[in-house]
């Protein structure tokens, strides 16, 4: 078993235990004279996931990790890099809306899988960006995050 | 209603609608083109193309969904013939013999393999119209016991057939189960695992937990490592297409078999296209009296798994519109978006919504049909398709995943979440443990809850009498003998390594 699937699979159980610990509140109360309630199945998945998990880490601890063929190219910190990038993007996407924030991530995005041209960067990112707010918002009707603030006043500048 | 009244019905729902046949030769063609591109599988392909049916009625939007799943089972093949790099997981087994013989003679290959998926994919329509009906009917006597029973039926078979880890397997389907407790409990309503987030009370999505870990894990797994197949320019003689058509006609029984075992293992819930084209490829080898001869481009070893996948996307949707377990992963992402229309299928699909399953069907049909008639000239400009650089198709699937999941509801957190499951399916794969037991956990979850929870109170807290019900008992001694068949298989390899062994 390869070192960081053991770090994962411990910070699982860990996780596993203290969801089954929480779970135990969902049960309903004696007065309503049920004896299962919400609680149940919670218990019985949490239960099953911690013995599944105990019994990988007691089996597969000592176990050889399968050589693992490393592909060319092959690059943790870019994989990182763009995971980062998503999770920033989705979450300040109400801030800065769809119309300004898009073509940077998409160029960025595209730049860190090996797009280096300016001219074919730039292009795929402002057309991409401008086919689907163009087909979401006129074509399908969804209403596509304009931002706040200065953000807001740029992307109605394109609404119409 | 009889079943030709029904089909008629279902003829002129599509054609009363202008574009119907055209948005469904689209759904095709989208599918075929997603399904030739390595890393592209079925369920990625449907979940993309989702959000551009959020304009379309909603049976229309089903029709080119299905048209999509038929389309991506035809173009995986394409890739795995003249490339050796299988477009979608079904089409792996196409690479045993269908990439030898494409080396001499690609045009027999693709003749070969266009005519069989198309074969396979017709006879099980026929299957499938008539199995969703009379199964359909017959649920109707279905209990919470039985719901029960089917839900674990699904999950046992995903987590034990064509899986390498077991164990694996199993984590992975108790984390989808897992994740489908967030949000309102299924028996009394209480609010589960929210830690006070008006988000979370409502139960996570399944349609951005499906892009996700399907396609932006493929993305971050693209992050990681890059990879870029150089596709080289294929001459294909339309005129030497047609040899492959015509050498179909000479292995009936290989086709007709395929096609049974294909429609089968598809009915079964939790199962898919990549397990029949497996078994139908090993049942060729094991029937042939040429055995020695597979994996150097016999025909059979082509058009066995061909016939299979095929027939097995039609069968999954058999217990997906009937029962409302789905099939495989594909038809679980089908699933999902019937939801999002406010359809139930299940059982009351005949009575509530006869139209749609209708509609389905013809469209299954026609896409088969048009994918025989339209592939064969179209290989071409297909495999011109396959040469957009990775380096931009990844941006503009990106941009799909983003889009697709926050058009669903117009809520930024679909996105976060979108990505959150892209995280966990990115890691998932990484060490190896399958998703499609994720998915397929997230979908059963609540009706194996709902089942268990109601079924205790309709049988006095007695988890027994689950097993005095005779259909529950069956599918139950289903689930056990499928969760037990790796274990089992184990066992008789091991014994059969000993004794050769001593000898």
């Amino acid at each position: 078993m390869e070192r960081t699937e053991k770090f994962l699979i411990l910070g699982l159980t860990a996780i596993s235990g203290f969801l089954l610990y929480v779970s135990r509140e969902f049960k309903l109360p004696a007065a309503t004279g049920y004896k299962v309630g919400d609680d149940l199945w919670p218990k019985i998945v949490l239960v099953g996931l911690l013995i599944m998990l105990v019994s990988s880490l007691v089996f597969g601890w000592k176990k050889q990790a399968e050589v693992r063929v490393r592909e060319p190219n092959a690059s943790a910190i870019r994989c990182l890099v763009i995971i980062s990038m998503s999770l920033v993007y989705a979450y300040i996407l109400q801030y800065v809306g769809f119309l300004v924030l898009t073509p940077l991530f998409i160029g960025a995005f595209a730049y860190i899988l090996g797009l280096r041209k300016i001219l074919p960067l730039v292009g795929l990112s402002l057309l991409l960006t401008a086919s689907f707010f163009f087909f979401f918002r006129t074509v399908l009707g969804v209403p596509l995050p304009l931002g706040l603030w200065y953000f807001k006043k740029f992307s109605l500048l394109f609404c119409g | 209603m009889g079943l030709f009244d029904g089909l008629l019905i279902g003829f002129g729902a599509l054609t009363s609608q202008p574009l119907s046949f055209l948005i469904i030769s689209a759904g095709l063609a989208a599918g075929i083109i997603f399904g030739a591109m390595p890393g592209i599988s079925s369920p990625m392909a449907i979940a993309l193309l989702l959000p551009f049916t959020y304009g379309m009625e909603a049976g229309l939007a089903l029709c080119f969904l299905v048209a999509t799943y038929v389309g991506t089972v035809f173009g995986g093949g394409i890739t795995a013939i003249l490339f050796k790099a299988p477009g979608t997981p079904e089409a792996a087994v196409d690479t045993y013999d269908g990439y030898p013989m494409a080396q001499k003679q690609p045009e027999r290959a693709l003749g070969i393999q266009i005519t069989c998926s198309a074969i396979g994919g017709i006879c099980a329509c026929l299957i499938f119209l008539f199995a969703t009906y009379y199964l359909a009917r017959w649920a109707l006597h279905f209990a919470a016991p039985e719901y029960f029973g089917l839900g674990l039926l699904g999950l046992a078979a995903v987590t034990s057939l064509g899986v390498r880890n077991q164990r694996k397997a199993i984590i992975a389907c108790l984390l989808g189960l897992f994740l489908a407790t967030v949000g309102m409990g299924q028996f009394a309503g209480e609010s589960r695992f929210v830690f006070g987030s008006q988000y979370l009370a409502a139960g996570i999505s399944y349609v951005p937990a499906v892009i996700g870990i399907f396609a932006a894990a493929e993305i971050f797994k693209q992050g990681y490592a890059p990879s870029e197949i150089v596709f080289k320019k294929i001459a294909t003689k339309f005129s030497a297409l047609t040899t492959g058509v015509r050498e179909v006609a000479h292995h009936k029984l290989t086709i007709f078999k395929s096609m049974l075992l294909g429609t089968f293992i598809g009915i079964l819930p939790g199962t898919g296209s990549t397990i029949s084209s497996f078994i139908a490829y090993g049942e060729a080898v094991r029937s042939s009296k040429h055995p020695e001869k597979f994996g150097t481009g016999v025909p059979e070893g082509l058009i066995a798994p061909e016939t299979a996948n095929n027939a097995a996307s039609a069968g999954t949707m058999v217990p997906t519109l009937a029962l409302g377990i789905p099939g495989g992963s594909a038809s679980a992402v089908i699933l999902a978006a019937m939801m999002i229309y406010g359809l139930t299928p299940g059982p009351l699909i005949i009575q509530l919504q006869p139209k749609l399953l209708y509609m389905i069907f013809v469209a299954m049909l026609f896409s088969d049909i048009v994918a025989i008639i339209f592939m064969l000239p179209a290989i071409r400009f297909f495999a011109v398709a396959l040469t957009v650089p990775r380096k931009v198709l990844n941006p503009l699937i990106i941009l799909l995943c983003i889009t697709g999941s926050f058009a669903i509801s117009n809520n930024v957190a679909d996105v976060l979440v979108m990505f959150a499951f892209g995280v966990l399916g990115y890691l998932l794969e990484r060490y190896n443990y399958p998703i499609a037991p994720v998915v397929l956990g997230i979908i059963l979850g609540p009706v194996i809850e709902r089942g268990l929870t109601t079924g205790l109170v309709l049988m006095d807290y007695n988890v027994l009498a689950f097993v005095s019900r005779p259909i529950t008992a069956v599918l139950l001694v289903m689930a056990v003998a499928f969760a037990a068949s790796p274990i089992v298989r184990d066992i008789l390899k091991k014994r059969r390594v000993t004794v050769k062994e001593k000898n």
